[in-house]
């Protein structure tokens, strides 16, 4: 499209709310996101909240779910489903103190069924918190300076940013960028403190949503810092990524990368995981100016009738790039500058210790799909929580759902490493390079859109890939491979070289070919298929790809060099 | 209609009946029982009546979800005052249930209910109840 030419506008904000999807309407008259939550928190009837309630309270990071490993019974006992919900923290970065530690363990204990998980994301999620815990929880995040606003919802989600330890000084400053990025674009309605802390309503002058409005984004949004070369984030699946430019360790600006998303839906091929572009540079000191200008493009522009249609990779593609970056540009009032060169090696995360270029040292500490529990053989929680009883540092959740216990002075290191040990938890050195490349969302039985198993089965998968790779001599190499239970996309299963999505129980999609540090996308190999076809179509091209991969060749580009998949360049040639 | 555990089944088949017969009167049930999870006997049919109006009022005591433990007498005396409105109004009252400690504690809290909001004194309330019972207006399944 032509920069001249003006775009449809038939399906955005510029359209009366009655010509727009229900949603629309449902933000519009929730007076800032109230709805009747307060009235469904108190209702004793049910575990639940009435309907429209539970989509309000995502923009609060709360989801309803269910025990749906239960359902069935419940449902002959004539109960309604064991309805609970999961709150999930904002965490810009992931960063976090030892007292906050301490209070996520302490709510997760009491109130979330003994466990915490690690999202993909970099945050906590407190699953099976019943409705009546809920303000409880949520206060008592308060008392440690956290929340869980905008987790969830159509806003701006959890803000990420690269863990890299060793580059502390620039960590440092991006860090910063990436919470003050976060504070800015969260919404700002009232209904937070009203609704969780008790609070009285103010009255404001101004307009109580000066960026947001009543209508809010057409769909989710989200922003992540990366620092090369590490790719941690995924920068290219985020709806708006920026690339870390530095000289001498210093930060300078950004590269800026628009319309990246991996959702997609099944059988709807207008639907397809897209990686981000590229689209030019800027100097640090316009961070904010330019989220408000690209957020702002897609608030404006974005499919408000067909959510499934609504995020900003399909306004991308509907107007064109070139559109979007003018109009991007119009409203910064000067244009991007040529994206400076930069280079990634990997997205994901080396074990164990390693020193930062400030003489502190930190420790990644390998947590199986995020999730934190007291096993007989492995006492995780209470092993963190000794740690943060006695750690002076920092901790930071990886984006691979990793912990690092980081900024650890030298002196303090043998304290860390005498209850690494006591509590089983330094075996990071003793793990295949696939399984330390494994991400799976929680899928079943609490999350509502799942349709197979991921958390709970990956790991014995893995263990079955392992076999074939101790086969083919492969046991050390890096391999990404990561499972959902939907074709939604939470683990990023379409940058992974092994990617498997949940079609049944039981059944899955089967990826090859995807880039090793998140620079291309995957392709179908094997649709809805069970896992011995799984495992004998690994076989059969892990043991190809060992016996003529070039040197240093990884296992996604050999798939697509040996034809096993071609090449997608682009999301919208993804369902070709 | 104030029934805790299984002394809610007869309640069931009365809001059956009241269905089936299209009745319009209003209709109200304290149920009690241990754990909100797991003993919410019907959970699903009460609150399908209760969206369909067929039930207009539910009150709910579950003792072991939270402390002090709460009890069907609790919530009666935590309505007291529209207890007593519906009763001036021609209610008529049930109680089903466990017959040992359940509806000595359920009328303990009936004859407070009328003596604080009929102002009445004890001698009184006891006589209001008795002549509830008499008109065969308060009636007892206990076992």
């Amino acid at each position: 499209m032509d920069a001249k030419t003006q775009p449809d506008r038939s399906r955005d904000l510029s359209q009366p709310l009655d010509q727009l999807g229900p949603d629309e309407m449902l933000k519009a008259d929730s007076d800032h996101l109230r709805g009747t939550i307060q009235e469904s928190l108190v209702e004793e009837v049910t575990a639940a909240v009435a309907a429209e309630d539970a989509k309000l309270m995502k923009f609060f990071g709360i989801y309803q779910q269910d025990d749906r490993d239960i359902r069935d019974e419940r449902r002959r006992q004539k109960l309604e489903p064991a309805f609970s919900f999961m709150a999930r923290v904002r965490l810009p970065g992931g960063v976090c103190s030892p007292s906050q530690w301490l209070k996520l363990d302490d709510l997760g204990r009491r109130y979330a069924g003994e466990t915490l998980r690690l999202t993909t994301r970099q945050t906590w999620q407190l699953h099976r918190v019943s409705k009546h815990d809920l303000r409880t929880v949520i206060q008592g995040l308060r008392d440690v300076l956290l929340d869980t606003k905008a987790a969830c919802g159509d806003d701006t989600r959890g803000v990420m940013c690269t863990v890299n330890p060793n580059l502390s000084k620039l960590h440092g400053q991006v860090y910063v960028l990436a919470k003050q990025a976060s504070d800015h674009a969260t919404h700002k309605t009232g209904a937070y403190s009203e609704i969780w802390y008790g609070a009285e309503r103010q009255h404001k002058d101004g307009p109580e949503e000066p960026f947001y409005g009543r209508t809010y984004l057409p769909r989710k949004f989200k922003i992540g810092f990366a620092i090369p070369p590490s790719n941690d984030i995924d920068v290219y699946s985020q709806d708006l990524g920026f690339i870390a430019i530095a000289r001498d360790g210093e930060l300078q600006g950004f590269n800026v990368a628009i319309g990246g998303g991996l959702g997609r839906t099944d059988q709807a091929p207008a639907t397809y995981p897209r990686l981000g572009s590229v689209i030019g540079y800027i100097e640090a000191d316009r961070l904010i100016e330019t989220i408000d200008a690209v957020m702002s493009v897609q608030r404006d522009y974005g499919d408000r009738v067909d959510r499934a249609h609504a995020r900003f990779k399909y306004t991308i593609d509907d107007k064109g790039l070139d559109w979007i970056t003018d109009e991007i540009e119009r409203r910064l009032g000067f244009a991007l500058a040529p994206a400076e060169p930069y280079r990634f090696t990997s997205n994901g995360d080396p074990l164990g210790w390693t020193t930062g270029e400030d003489g502190r040292e930190h420790c990644t500490l390998f947590i199986e799909n995020g999730r934190i529990v007291n096993t007989p053989d492995r006492p995780m929680l209470d092993g963190l929580r000794a740690i943060a009883e006695v750690h002076t540092g920092t901790f930071r959740i990886t984006p691979n759902q990793n912990l690092i216990i980081s900024d650890v002075e030298p002196g303090e290191r043998p304290g860390i490493d005498q209850l690494l040990a006591e509590y089983w938890l330094d075996e990071f050195e003793s793990r295949s390079g696939l399984r330390l490349n494994s991400m799976a969302c929680v899928a079943l039985p609490t999350c509502g859109l799942a349709m197979a198993e991921s958390e709970r089965y990956l790991p014995d998968l893995v263990t079955k890939i392992e076999g074939l790779l101790a086969t083919h001599g492969l046991e050390d190499d890096p391999i990404t491979i990561r499972m959902t239970g939907c074709p939604n996309g939470c683990a990023r299963p379409y940058i992974a070289e092994i990617g498997l999505t949940g079609r049944a129980p039981g059944k899955y999609n089967l990826y090859l070919g995807g880039g090793f540090h998140g620079q291309r996308l995957n392709k179908m190999y094997l649709e809805n298929v069970g896992e011995s076809a799984i495992l004998e179509a690994l076989d059969t091209t892990l043991g190809h790809y060992a016996r003529e991969r070039e040197p240093g060749e990884r296992f996604g580009d050999f798939a697509i060099r040996a034809g096993y998949v071609v090449e997608v360049t682009e999301g919208r040639f993804f369902n070709d | 209609m104030i029934g805790a555990g299984t002394g809610v089944a007869p309640y069931r088949a009365f809001m059956q009946e009241r269905e089936a017969r299209g009745a319009r009167g209003p209709s109200w049930l304290f149920f009690g029982e241990r754990n909100f999870r797991s003993d919410f006997l019907y959970q699903v049919e009460w609150q399908d009546l209760l969206k369909g109006g067929v039930l207009s009022r539910l009150d709910l005591a579950f003792s072991r979800d939270a402390a002090p433990k709460t009890y069907v007498q609790d919530r009666l005396r935590r309505q007291g005052r529209d207890v007593y409105g519906w009763l001036e109004d021609g209610a008529w009252l049930y109680v089903c249930g466990d017959a040992a400690n359940m509806a000595p504690d359920v009328h303990r809290a009936l004859v407070d209910i009328v003596a604080e909001h009929g102002g009445l004194d004890r001698d009184g309330a006891d006589a209001y109840l008795a002549e509830l019972k008499r008109d065969r207006r308060y009636r007892l399944d206990v076992y």
